[in-house]
């Protein structure tokens, strides 16, 4: 970076030495030279503003304006995909459903009435269970 | 063209979200001629009125048919024994008897051992007594009155 600072100091230096004792030709070919050096850095400065300012979404957008039927399968996959995240994730676990399933309620030594019978409580309160 | 692409996309979602649905419905929620032979052994018990349960009665005694391979010969027989009065209760009847089952079924042996010999003792009781214990467990614990 500094050798490219110092390489363009001497060539200031040097054409404004010999700015007097140029000649039309080569005047205008530096003149020139310098209207496309200024041209191309103003077009990579708009690229680098077009992109910041969403110009990344307008480059997908025209790409899916111009392919619909990839579009409309990509779209589809995702729904699908996210169908299928959401059933893995709500689904309950094997240990889960074995502790908290009511066929092991049932198969227990005492039957389900015996569980919500406010009869039985109170007959276990009576006699000091 | 834009326009016509998102009606497709939307059909597309439409028709899977649908597809989706019904496979889940008729998966949680089938009738008596969908269930599988294995499910229709075990749910013998309820055959006559499984069409007339609602759909989240149907999946709890599914949910009881999946588990039932896992069981004993005895905790089998049982669980068919007990089905039907089973899907006759309430759901907050239910949803009572899972809490105090979850409380119970971590006791040790004897506990669980001495609480059904009470039960067989509270069985053998005359009608009445039962009824008067009934009383007498409402009197002692008043249903709680929601202050609002």
């Amino acid at each position: 970076m500094n050798q490219e600072h110092d390489t363009a100091k001497q060539i200031i230096h040097l054409l404004n030495d010999n700015l007097a004792s140029m000649d039309a030709t080569t005047i205008n070919k530096l003149a020139q030279a310098r209207q496309r050096a200024v041209s191309a850095h103003a077009l990579s400065t708009q690229s680098l503003t077009d992109l910041q300012q969403g110009g990344v979404l307008r480059l997908f957008g025209s790409y899916f304006h111009h392919h619909p039927a990839f579009s409309a399968g990509l779209l589809c996959c995702l729904v699908l995909l996210t169908v299928l995240t959401v059933q893995q994730f709500s689904a309950p676990s094997n240990d889960q459903d074995i502790e908290q399933s009511d066929g092991f309620l049932l198969a227990s030594d005492l039957p389900p009435e015996a569980y919500v019978d406010r009869g039985f409580d109170q007959w276990l309160e009576k006699t000091s269970y | 063209m834009v326009r016509k692409n998102l009606l497709l996309i939307f059909l597309l979602c439409g028709l899977l979200s649908g597809y989706t649905q019904a496979a889940e419905i008729k998966e949680t929620h089938p009738n008596w001629a969908h269930l599988t032979e294995d499910q229709r052994k075990v749910l013998s018990p309820l055959a006559s009125e499984w069409d007339t349960l609602l759909p989240w009665q149907r999946e709890k005694m599914l949910d009881i048919a999946h588990d039932y391979p896992k069981m004993n010969a005895e905790q089998q027989e049982r669980v068919q024994r007990r089905l039907s009065k089973w899907s006759r209760m309430t759901p907050y009847e239910r949803e009572n008897a899972r809490k105090k089952y979850q409380a119970m079924k971590d006791l040790p042996p004897e506990k669980k051992e001495a609480l059904k010999q009470k039960w067989r003792e509270y069985e053998n009781l005359p009608e009445e007594q039962r009824d008067q214990l009934r009383q007498n467990h409402q009197d002692a614990h008043p249903p709680q009155k929601s202050t609002q």
